[in-house]
């Protein structure tokens, strides 16, 4: 049986941990975003609606510490969501390396999408950063995805 | 690759629609939910940070040694500046010259950052009812910081130099030429719109100018790690190294008064 408490209180883990202890882990001023794999892990394993509950939840536990002048991750990452959920219905998302492969691609073009959305409403930044932080970060989540997803796995089934 | 009926289509318009109200509802959220998450991320943060000390035990004794013996020097070279200021206030005053006044800090400690890798700051455990406001300027004892860019009763959240929002009017210690330095999300800074041929070199310092009212004239920025000519020749920039650490932030002033 999933326990959907115990997810939630991972939530809230992860929203500190990146906020906090990760910033002590980063590669070349990227970090993973553990947050959007969250919200992947949300899309695999729960129905439709919860799943899109969930990624909203992560989205505003993301923004409610950033400075972007809206919920850029409260509209994002359920959009994502569902795209994932969809893609999920046509590529079997079981083993870890198409899981990881998947996951590159969904935070790089998260990175990107959300990125250029900064850059519309006026904050631009260095071509060469908005690549180097993109590529990085989305490699990173990819990486860090497999240990992460065991462990929401393992809270899940507990 | 997704087929949509009629139905669905409704449903994902609705859907944005819900999505979109809710992004525009997450600012005012912002200032009660992170003094929700005030304790557990202090917590969080001490406890990082002493297992951080504790596994980096070697590499901090190595840089204690060589900080006592900076110390040292420095205190000699204090004494020195301060001789020095006495004897500039005892001719400013024969000159009638008028003092500016000394701003008045408020020490804060770094408890959080950014989650996202697209912008710079830190939240910091103090907020309005300490007497910040937004837009106040934040030092360190080496340097410039940041500013203030929003305040919650206990906590606020600096935006850093490094971020891309956040540009300083500035001059190069040496030879007061002018120019805008600007984050670029990375460990150094762009200090932008010199001329081409301005008089600035590698290693030389630049502090705020003083021309934006908010940021007080002379405070350390940083230092000139390269020189180069901008793609359309125009103009010519600086690379600069912070004169702050901002990756191993712990504690900041914030200029209140």
């Amino acid at each position: 049986m999933i326990r959907k408490k115990n997810f939630i209180l991972l939530l809230l883990v992860f929203t500190i941990l990146q906020v906090s202890v990760l910033h002590y882990f980063r590669i070349f001023t990227a970090k993973p975003d553990l947050l959007l794999i969250c919200a992947v892990a949300a899309s695999i394993y729960f129905e439709v609606e919860s799943a899109l509950l969930f990624s909203l939840l992560c989205g505003i536990l993301k923004d409610i510490f950033s400075i972007s002048p809206f919920g850029l991750n409260t509209f994002l990452l359920p959009v994502f969501s569902f795209l994932v959920i969809k893609l999920s219905r046509r590529i079997a998302l079981v083993d870890t390396p198409v899981l990881c492969a998947a996951t590159f691609v969904i935070a790089f073009f998260y990175a990107v999408t959300s990125r250029l959305i900064l850059g519309y409403l006026g904050t631009m930044i260095p071509f060469r950063a908005f690549l180097r932080i993109s590529f990085l970060e989305s490699l990173y989540t990819a990486l860090v995805f497999p240990l992460v997803f065991r462990l929401i796995k393992k809270a899940l089934y507990l | 690759m997704f087929k949509f009926n009629r139905k669905s289509l409704i449903a994902a318009t609705l859907l944005l629609v819900f999505l979109f109200l809710i992004s525009a509802l997450i600012p005012s959220l912002r200032k009660p939910a992170i003094n929700i998450f005030k304790l557990p991320m202090t917590v969080f943060s001490a406890v990082s940070q002493e297992i951080g000390g504790l596994i980096f035990f070697h590499s901090n004794l190595v840089q204690t040694r060589k900080l006592k013996a900076k110390v040292d020097f420095l205190r000699k070279q204090l004494n020195d500046k301060n001789e020095l200021q006495l004897e500039n206030h005892r001719l400013k005053s024969l000159l009638s010259l008028k003092e500016s006044s000394p701003y008045k800090v408020i020490a804060a400690g770094v408890i959080g950052r950014d989650p996202s890798n697209w912008s710079s700051t830190v939240i910091v455990n103090k907020g309005s009812s300490s007497g910040i406001k937004e837009g106040c300027v934040c030092i360190s004892f080496y340097g410039l910081v940041g500013r203030v860019v929003e305040t919650g009763g206990s906590v606020s959240k600096i935006m850093l130099i490094n971020d891309p929002n956040l540009s300083v009017s500035a001059v190069v210690q040496r030879s007061r030429q002018e120019g805008l330095v600007c984050g670029s999300l990375g460990g150094t800074l762009l200090m932008k719109y010199l001329p081409k041929d301005s008089d600035i070199k590698i290693g030389d310092t630049i502090v705020t100018s003083g021309l934006t009212p908010v940021y007080p004239k002379g405070l350390a920025v940083g230092t000139v790690i390269s020189v180069g000519v901008e793609f359309s020749s125009l103009s010519s920039y600086a690379v600069i190294k912070p004169a702050v650490d901002l990756s191993a932030l712990e504690e900041i002033l914030v200029i209140f008064q």
